[in-house]
């Protein structure tokens, strides 16, 4: 073939061109320590380096929860032994409160003393905080402190039962934190019990408190149980003269006890259970009457053929008799109130009796219900709308002024088979405070005893329960740890055999590649020097 | 003489040769210079009368180029192909660096965010780690931008080089026209080409063939026309077309009337590697970042906005919206073709999981009325259709909504959709003070300290602020609460009610009532709707229950009940299937006189409805005189008082006189004991009313009618009431004597729960089971937006809540599941996640690139064989040039020598003479 002189030059060009972009490529491979520089030279190893490292940079992540994790789980596990120290603190002093025999009332209040002084310190321990400054047995309600003392024995639990969760690995959430509402509230109590709690919605200031209560005849408490009662405040004209009063309803609503007087501190005993309401709560307004008067009373004579007319109050019905000669308001009145029959059979004898099971008080100006029940006459006949003078047909007439009493203040005493810890040593202490040198009560204070010793065993429970789970989410994290560091050092591997270079590999090639660049020159100088011009 | 002549024509004829050498080696280095040679033949011989001829010297006949067409039209063609190929190898060399460096690359950023993320979670309540995320999300953003802002700016050097080669184009077509002319002139003049001109010509053609594909045509002339690869003329004759750029960076060809955009078909050369890395690496790379910007800023936000912030308030935007107003103008472009100016568009980004990276073209259709939506990657049409001349018009189509607000739309307008291309531009934060990151669920759950049973609620999540129509749901408004909070209320250990539990200590239903729902013990049971779009019935029509109007009836003792009254009616259910949005309607017919039940378990049969039908009533207002023989109450055929030989009330049985509240009680106590009752779903409980009148409320959660009948003396007043709880009147039921029942019957009530996309009309309209299906208020909505679930063992009177989650410091749910989308595939239909998205960019432009440098390699060795074989055959080879030096330096010698001879022979002449 014909070779013309710029191609000698051309081709020597060429290879050395080729020879030192690759010695520079391996240079470049050698002096980074990376086989795959750009994403061109190896896509695919590209994009599973940028997975790799996403991959390990998650792996740190999760290295650094689990140490708070840790770190979090430490801290309960210490509080939690400060309880459990505490508790069986609690435990001898109760076993000793059970001497009453022995034990005198200056005894008593010693130990109380320092049962209260327990109570404080696991107050404080229920109350602990981490290093943000959160409680950690508020839930998820960090800044806010769980477990407020209101006096009187009552504690309040203002956290909530959220539980605090972190990423120990990429599909396993480890919880870091446990409710003080599980921990110390819903402890399963050895007798049914109670909670006692004033209404949010109380009005009077400063509020008034309701002692947290003792049982005192278990077995009347068990039969009412588990109902709940609702102390709520009326209107002091509800009694005569006017005074504080209150009404006791069961959860259904039902009366238990009705317009009893309220002193202040004053103990309340019902089914079974004792407490104190300290402070003045808001009365609750009074009942503006129901009422219906007559219009114009006119005559007609029953006594021919009585008839008969119905009374509604609050759903409640009864039918009252008519049977003699009504002319005037006055004789209106007596009718409707009688007690005697004044036509042999006709019922009419009992209509005072009815009146007042409706609660409907009769006079000459018409009809009043003093709860403020709205009252319906109806079912009548012409006759009974001539005598009351007002319409008694069908439907008949209803009052619209009517308005119920009002409650004021209210009190909960919900039944419960779950028991604070608190409220069973400020039950505890407070039994011992009171405690008489007489039989009937050391007797008493045996029973308190009694049910403290099985709560405090059931509280203890609860933690050792906790404390297990503790130890199994340390076990998870630990494993977790283990199983975060093998992918890790698995992914190192494999990050490092599709991204790092060879360098043996690399250095051999390097020399190679020095070899030909070397070898181009030479043949260049050689192949260039060759020219007829030379000899010519 | 003819001697002389003949030795001064060889002479002539070396000379020419020597000079032919000499130019040769001369430009032995000139560029696009092809060796020539002197061609000589001998002169034309004379007769020497019979001797025949005689020879009469030689005669340089033509200075020859020595080429090969082909080759160099082979040549042309590997110049553009290596061109192209190596300009865009090298730009994209620019960029997948780039992409891939940790220090400028998105996959370090994300992953450095999305630790603070974790890392936030881990102590929710720490404003450093809150303030880490800003920092990050910060730094993120900068990531973004830079890797953008490189992207604009190569983009924008991409455009500046090929005006750069559209002016170098203009150059080499305007010499190709003038050398045309004087190679037209000069062969004219003397036959013969002019060599050297022809080189030139040649030359300029290899140039332009490095910056653009080209087509030559040789014309009888000896012109050269140069046509654009697709065939666009660039040279004809002498006259030439000039290439231009445009702003936006098209390539446009001929003077401005008449400017043709040939973007599209340019192909090879620097040019055509230019155009294809822009279209094929740069703008796909571009909107690739603005989708993963985009759906990173979209996610999050969702997730701050359904969740609670450290001061207690729903969370804000983290970054920007991506809706936001001023992003609008980026992401249309309308064509400068388009009829009237004022059309006005909007595109919204509706949902990010179904974004693809294309751009599209929106399209009013030449002569018609009808729009077409193109997704240029793959030429799909998306979507069609009429437009309707009303405003606003929605356009709906891969994650995206079109909007078209106002303006005239006609045939042929055009609009370039670019939802992406901005997005990393876009991608800003919002917060800046740590506190607003929403790290909390907005709800917490709570059981209450009384409960007896073993049940438990689940935390709860927020499934939606919104509901179905987009409008905040009514539970988060006023912001700040829920509303109203909830209580759920176990009836039995297997019922239930949800409540508004806005006054504790009065909870009411809610609007619309959950009531009666069966709880299944020991399993999750989800107590509220996932469905946005279901809605709840709850019949009120005037036959239901115990209505107005209906009286007891006196039948002798087990005679046959009443009826219930319910009547026959037409029930139309129509179902539009959300996906295809296709209607199809079920009819149902009620049975005349049909337990609740019955009729529950007939309308539950239509795909999408689900009927809960339970009965309930109330015995009040107690009127007992005569405490004795004959008295009994019976409850759907069961006897509930106990009675002693003679028939007598057993001892046991209060006397409801003097205690009504034990009398009751007594009741509730036979009625839940009573096996066959039990097994219709009946419970009983004992209460008291608003006023404190004792009554006994029963359930029947099976939905059966209530037979409920009363056999005492008729001399004395016996008496007792009975109503359906929901208002309407007592029915008052009075001793008959011995041997005669007063009874009434109770129907059952009815919810109906509709699935989204489904609806109820009755015939008639006014239903007299389920009320009014002509208003607009018929079937409510029932999502609340959130959900929560109860497992375990309740025990009746059990109660849970679910209330705003306020001063939830240390609650990090929320949190949790934004740190969840750093791996959650949340794009590209789900397939992908922001890491794996950005990854197969990586990917993608490391493959073509990979794929760019091999084919460049080869491109560049054919290149070089071509350019050898050229060289080969036209290149000057100074060896061969030095041999001829010596042969025409011979052959003029020689010729010399000739000359002397004839000098030599002329001399012996003289000197004869």
């Amino acid at each position: 073939m014909r070779v013309s002189s710029s191609q000698i030059f051309n081709i020597a060009n060429t290879g050395m061109r080729d020879a030192q972009s690759a010695i520079n490529k391996t240079s470049e491979q050698l002096s980074t320590g990376r086989r795959v520089i750009s994403p061109a030279d190896d896509p695919v190893a590209a994009v599973s380096i940028l997975r790799l490292n996403e991959e390990l940079g998650r792996l740190d992540q999760f290295e650094k929860n689990i140490d708070l994790a840790q770190n979090n789980l430490d801290l309960e596990e210490t509080a939690l032994d400060g309880v459990t120290n505490l508790l069986q603190r609690v435990k001898e002093l109760t076993v000793r409160a059970g001497n009453t025999g022995t034990l005198s009332r200056q005894d008593y209040q010693a130990l109380a003393s320092e049962v209260e002084s327990r109570t404080q310190e696991l107050l404080g321990l229920q109350n602990t905080r981490n290093a943000s400054g959160q409680y950690i047995f508020a839930g998820h309600q960090g800044g806010t402190q769980p477990f407020v003392d209101e006096g009187n024995g009552n504690f309040r639990y203002q956290g909530d039962e959220g539980q605090l969760k972190l990423q120990a690995t990429s599909s396993v959430q480890v919880p870091v934190s446990d409710s003080g509402k599980r921990l110390f509230l819903d402890i399963p109590s050895g007798n049914n019990t109670f909670e006692t709690s004033a209404d949010d919605s109380n009005q009077a200031e400063p509020p008034a408190r309701i002692t947290q209560g003792q049982i005192i005849d278990q077995e009347a408490f068990d039969e009412f149980h588990p109902r709940d009662m609702r102390i709520s405040f009326n209107a002091p004209e509800a009694l005569s003269p006017p005074s504080a009063n209150f009404t006791i309803r069961d959860d259904q609503g039902r009366v238990l006890v009705a317009n009893q007087p309220y002193q202040s501190g004053a103990d309340i005993e019902l089914k079974g259970v004792r407490f104190q309401i300290i402070g003045q709560p808001m009365p609750g307004e009074a009942a503006t009457p129901a009422t219906l008067d007559f219009g114009a009373v006119g005559g007609f004579d029953f006594s021919a053929a009585p008839e008969t007319i119905e009374f509604s109050v609050g759903g409640k019905t009864e039918t009252l008799v008519l049977d003699r000669n009504i002319t005037s308001a006055t004789d209106l009145v007596a009718a409707l109130t009688s007690t005697t029959e004044t036509v042999g059979g006709s019922g009419a004898d009992r209509n005072a009796e009815k009146l007042a099971n409706l609660g409907v008080d009769v006079d000459t100006t018409g009809l009043s219900v003093p709860s403020g029940q709205n009252i319906q006459v109806r079912n009548g006949s012409a006759n009974t709308d001539a005598v009351l003078g007002f319409a008694t047909q069908n439907d008949g007439s209803s009052s619209t002024n009517g308005e119920l009493a009002q409650p004021g203040d209210s009190f909960l005493v919900e039944a419960s088979n779950r028991q604070g810890l608190l409220t069973t040593l400020s039950r505890l202490s407070n039994a011992m405070r009171n405690v008489e040198d007489t039989a009937e009560s050391k007797a008493a204070l045996a029973d308190v005893v009694g049910n403290t010793l099985t709560n405090l065993d059931n509280a203890l429970t609860r933690i050792t329960e906790v404390q297990g789970e503790l130890g199994a989410r340390q076990n998870t994290l630990d494993s977790s740890r283990d199983l975060n560091q093998e992918i890790q050092l698995s992914s190192r591997e494999t990050l490092s055999d599709i991204r790092d270079v060879d360098f043996a590999e690399a250095s051999t090639r390097l020399q190679m590649q020095q070899l030909v660049l070397s070898a181009t020159q030479q043949s260049f100088v050689r192949v260039s020097g060759l020219s007829l011009f030379n000899f010519l | 003489m003819s001697l002389i002549s003949n030795a001064v024509s060889g002479l002539q004829v070396s000379q020419n040769a020597l000079r032919t050498t000499g130019h040769n080696i001369a430009n032995a280095n000139t560029e696009g210079f092809s060796r020539q040679r002197a061609n000589s033949v001998a002169r034309p011989e004379q007769r020497l009368g019979d001797a025949g001829f005689v020879g009469s010297g030689a005669i340089t006949d033509s200075i020859e180029r020595i080429v090969d067409q082909f080759v160099t039209g082979q040549l042309r063609t590997d110049t553009t192909a290596f061109n192209d190929l190596d300009t865009f190898n090298t730009n994209i060399g620019k960029i997948d660096r780039l992409l891939a460096e940790g220090t400028t690359g998105l996959a370090q950023g994300l992953s450095d965010f999305f630790a603070a993320v974790q890392n936030g979670a881990d102590d929710p309540a720490s404003t450093p780690a809150r303030q880490l995320i800003i920092t990050q999300a910060e730094s993120l953003v900068v990531r973004f931008g830079t890797l953008d802002d490189r992207l604009v700016d190569t983009q924008q050097n991409v455009n500046r080089e090929l005006r750069a080669i559209a002016e170098a184009v203009n150059g080499l077509t305007g010499e190709i026209g003038q050398l045309n002319r004087a190679i037209g002139d000069k062969s004219a003049a003397n036959g013969n080409p002019p060599n050297d001109l022809l080189d030139q010509r040649d030359q300029a053609l290899l140039k332009l063939s490095e910056l653009i594909s080209i087509q030559t045509v040789r014309e009888g002339s000896g012109n050269i026309n140069v046509f654009t690869g697709s065939g666009e003329a660039l040279v004809v004759g002498s006259g030439n077309n000039s290439l231009s750029v445009s702003n936006q960076g098209d390539l446009l060809l001929g003077e401005r009337v008449r400017q043709k955009n040939i973007t599209d078909r340019v192909t090879g050369g620097q040019a055509g590697g230019l155009i294809r890395f822009r279209e094929e690496v740069l703008l796909p790379s571009r909107n690739e970042l603005g989708r993963i910007a985009l759906a990173l800023a979209d996610e999050f936000n969702q997730l701050q906005k359904t969740g609670l912030d450290l001061d207690g308030d729903l969370g804000q935007n983290f970054f920007t919206d991506i809706n936001a107003d001023r992003f609008q103008p980026q992401r249309i472009q309308p064509n400068a073709g388009n009829g009237s100016g004022d059309q006005k568009l909007t595109l919204d980004i509706t949902d990010t999981r179904a974004l693809t990276t294309s751009n599209y073209r929106f399209e009013v259709v030449e002569g018609t009325r009808n729009f077409a939506v193109t997704r240029l990657d793959d030429n799909q049409l998306v979507a069609q259709g009429p437009l309707s001349g009303a405003f606003p018009q929605a356009i709906e189509f891969d994650g995206l909504a079109l909007n078209l607000e106002s303006g005239t739309f006609q045939g042929g307008d055009e609009f370039i959709l670019q939802p992406t291309a901005s997005g990393a531009q876009q991608f800003e934060t919002l917060i800046s003070r740590p506190e607003d990151l929403a790290f909390a669920s907005p709800i917490r759950t709570l059981s209450s300290g009384a409960n007896q049973g073993g049940g438990s609620i689940s935390q709860g999540e927020v499934l939606s602020l919104t509901g179905a129509d987009g409008e905040l749901l009514p539970s988060f408004t006023p912001e700040g609460e829920l509303s109203p909070p909830l209580l759920i209320q176990f009836t039995s250990a297997t019922t239930y009610q949800v409540l508004d539990n806005s006054d504790a200590s009065n909870p009411k239903p809610l609007e619309p009532p959950i009531r009666e729902q069966t709880f299944i013990p020991g399993r999750e049971n989800a107590l509220f709707t996932q469905d946005p779009g279901e809605t709840r019935i709850i019949a009120d029509g005037a036959r239901l229950g115990l209505p107005e109007g209906r009286s007891a009836d006196v039948v002798a003792t087990g005679g046959p009940a009443q009826n219930n009254g319910y009547p026959i009616e037409q029930m139309t259910f129509s179902i539009t299937d959300p996906d295809t949005g296709a209607t199809t309607t079920q009819t149902r017919f009620t049975q005349p006189n049909a337990s609740a039940a019955q009729t529950a378990d007939l309308l539950s049969q239509v795909p999408g409805v689900s009927a809960n039908a339970f009965t309930q009533a109330t015995i009040t207002d107690l009127d007992i005189e005569n405490f004795s023989s004959p008295l009994q109450i019976t409850l759907n055929g069961e006897a509930l008082i106990e009675t002693q030989t003679g028939g007598d009330p057993a001892s046991n049985v209060p006397d409801p006189q003097t205690d009504e509240g034990a009398f009751l009680d007594y009741l509730a106590g036979r009625i839940n004991e009573n096996e066959n009752l039990n097994a219709l779903g009946f419970r009983a409980t004992s209460g008291a009313n608003a006023q404190g009148e004792p009554e006994l409320r029963l359930v029947a959660s099976s939905g059966v009618d209530m037979d409920v009948r009363l056999e005492a003396d008729n001399a004395t007043q016996n008496q007792l009431s009975v109503n359906d709880g929901t208002g309407n009147p007592n029915v008052r039921l009075s001793g008959q004597g011995a041997g005669s029942q007063s009874i009434v019957t109770v129907g059952g009530q009815l919810d109906i729960t509709l699935a989204d996309g489904v609806s109820l009309e009755t015939a008639p309209t006014v239903s007299q089971l389920l009320g009014d299906s002509g208003d607009p208020d018929f079937a409510q909505s029932s999502f609340l937006g959130i959900q929560a679930s109860i497992k375990g063992n309740p025990e009746a009177g059990d109660s849970f809540s679910i209330e705003f989650n306020s001063d939830a410091s240390n609650d990090n749910r929320n949190a949790q599941r934004m740190a969840a989308l750093q791996t959650e595939n949340v794009m590209g239909g789900g397939e992908l996640s922001f890491g794996s998205a950005y990854g197969r960019l990586v990917e993608e432009v490391g493959t073509q690139s990979a794929s760019a440098r091999t084919n460049t390699q080869a491109a560049q060795s054919v290149l070089e064989q071509t350019q050898s074989l050229r060289d080969s055959i036209s290149g000057v080879n100074l060896d061969e040039e030095a041999a001829n030096l010596i042969k025409f330096e011979q052959v003029f010698n020689a010729n010399s020598r000739v000359i002397s001879v004839a000098r030599d022979l002329f001399q012996t002449l003289l000197n004869a003479v």
